[in-house]
């Protein structure tokens, strides 16, 4: 078994022209805890759905769980639980007729941790999916995916819909399922407090290329926002490569840098600045700082550096 | 397997009771002419009646076949149930045959009661069972192309256009098997159709975004 659940080579996917994944390579260890970020329409659930073997891949391809995920064998497809965004359950189905459907087609159902979920959560089984609200379908896809007993989840904006105390117990619910050893997630969302609570890798996608992918600390490590005070103007050019973000008011300068290394440290004192301190960054502001429109991270990332890949 | 063939039967049960239905009410009216309703005339025989009231039985019959395919495939295309059932332990490949499975098992409901009637029919005549055989297997052949025909022609989000054609063609393949005759080159015929909307359908389903 290779010591990565999921290994994506160069994966490149066109929807109708459009390029949405550029030369995608993820490689997931087994038993990280992934998260995958980016904004809307970054290629998050592409890549999902395409590790899935819902999707084919333009070019490249992807090996989850030692098999190509475009022809996942039911050997394989038995070891994944996936939460889709948006919660694909078959609408004109009864809860219990969709229970009964994974408790039928699943290679390894728990029904006493199914049913210990489905009282935490109280859903009613003889009610249709249609009917149910978005927090209940959420809750419902949630506790079948956990209930197969998967070897790696994957989970696509699972939160999505949840109210704060659902949100919770779904948070609660991911830490015990990830104490169990072995086990590896792989999940998007949008709640980056999330990602950062439980995640232990990150990715970020920016126009459909992965521009980070390493550990959370190393990332925090590498991505620096420093505070720069002149005795004078600063300099109006800084020829450092990875600059993410840059804003000047009057003998301030305000730097986000990918790729934090001595070097570019030692560069930086040559221009002497009066004071350089570093400003503490959350994976909020990492993120947002990597994601935003018009920043050099893209231009630094076409020129063959990523932000942050290890 | 099972569990996916039995999904395919409840997901798409109306068929079944109406091919059921339409088989049993052809029966009946069989019967009761045989005991009651038809008064004996040298020219109207009794496999004649079977053989005419059968063609017109095949065409509902037909049309509700071909209107299954459609069903299945349309309604997993738009309601993304193979998105879901892909990613339970199941393939492409059980899901698709599940459901040719349940298709094949609608086609002997609707059949099987007609089949039973037309060689009660003939047994009462002079009529060899070698024809009543070589009505049968094509009729059943017919109407499980009619099935292969809408099953590749529902994978699609536009409704109308291609249950519109595949009825229109499962309706018009009734007559050209009645014009050319019962026979081998028949069979040859709607094998070759079948297995050409089988891998058509195939195809196209095993290599779609779910």
């Amino acid at each position: 078994m290779s010591e990565y659940a999921i290994q994506t080579e160069n994966i490149v996917k066109y929807f109708d022209g459009r390029c949405v994944l550029d030369g995608i390579d993820l490689k997931v260890p087994q038993g990280c805890i992934y998260g995958l970020l980016g904004r809307n329409g970054a290629g998050k659930t592409t890549i999902i759905r395409i590790l899935l073997g819902l999707e084919p891949a333009t070019r490249g391809g992807a090996i989850v769980l030692g098999a190509l995920s475009w022809q996942l064998p039911v050997s394989v497809l038995g070891q994944i639980g996936y939460v889709a965004e948006g919660h694909n359950l078959i609408p004109n189905y009864s809860v219990r007729r969709i229970v009964e459907l994974y408790r039928n087609l699943s290679a390894n159902w728990n029904e006493q941790f199914f049913r210990r979920l489905i009282e935490t959560f109280r859903l009613p089984m003889e009610r249709k999916v249609s009917q149910l609200s978005r927090g209940m379908k959420a809750q419902l896809n949630l506790s079948l995916a956990m209930a197969t007993e998967p070897k790696l989840l994957i989970l696509d904006d699972p939160t999505l819909g949840l109210d704060t105390v659902a949100r919770r117990q779904f948070l609660e619910l991911a830490v015990e399922l990830i104490s169990q050893d072995g086990r590896t997630i792989l999940f998007s969302s949008h709640i980056l407090s999330d990602v950062e609570r439980l995640a232990d890798r990150i990715g970020i996608l920016r126009a459909g290329k992965l521009v980070v992918d390493c550990e959370l600390e190393e990332l925090k490590k590498r991505v620096r926002k420093l505070r720069l005070i002149f005795d004078d103007q600063p300099p109006r050019e800084l020829p450092i490569t990875g600059i993410i973000a840059e804003k000047r008011q009057g003998r301030e300068l305000i730097l986000t840098v990918a790729n934090w290394n001595e070097n570019k440290q030692t560069f930086l004192n040559t221009f002497k600045p009066a004071s350089c301190t570093e400003i503490p960054m959350t994976l909020e502001e990492i993120f947002i700082e990597c994601t935003a429109s018009g920043t050099d991270a893209a231009v630094d990332y076409e020129q063959g550096e990523p932000i942050c890949s290890h | 397997m099972f569990t996916l063939i039995i999904r395919e039967i409840e997901d798409n049960r109306v068929f079944f009771i109406a091919a059921a239905i339409v088989a049993a009410i052809f029966s009946a009216s069989f019967i009761y002419g045989q005991f009651y309703g038809i008064e004996k005339d040298e020219h109207v025989t009794v496999p004649a009646i079977t053989i005419l009231s059968g063609t017109m039985i095949s065409i509902p019959l037909a049309i509700a076949f071909c209107a299954m395919g459609v069903a299945q495939m349309y309604m997993d295309k738009t309601k993304k149930v193979s998105s879901l059932l892909a990613t339970l332990a199941v393939t492409r490949k059980h899901i698709f045959i599940a459901r040719v499975i349940a298709g094949f098992l609608l086609v002997l409901i609707g059949f099987v009661p007609i089949a039973e009637t037309t060689i009660m029919a003939v047994s009462k005549s002079n009529v060899s069972s070698g024809l009543c055989f070589e009505i049968i297997i094509p009729a059943f052949l017919l109407g499980f192309a009619c099935y292969c025909i809408g099953l590749q022609a529902g994978w699609t989000s536009n409704k109308v256009t291609p249950t519109l054609s595949a009825l229109g063609l499962s309706v018009v393949l009734i007559p050209v098997v009645l014009i050319k005759g019962f026979g081998w080159e028949i069979y040859a015929i709607l094998v070759l159709l079948i297995a050409a909307c089988l891998i058509r359908a195939w195809l196209r389903f095993s290599t779609a975004a779910l």
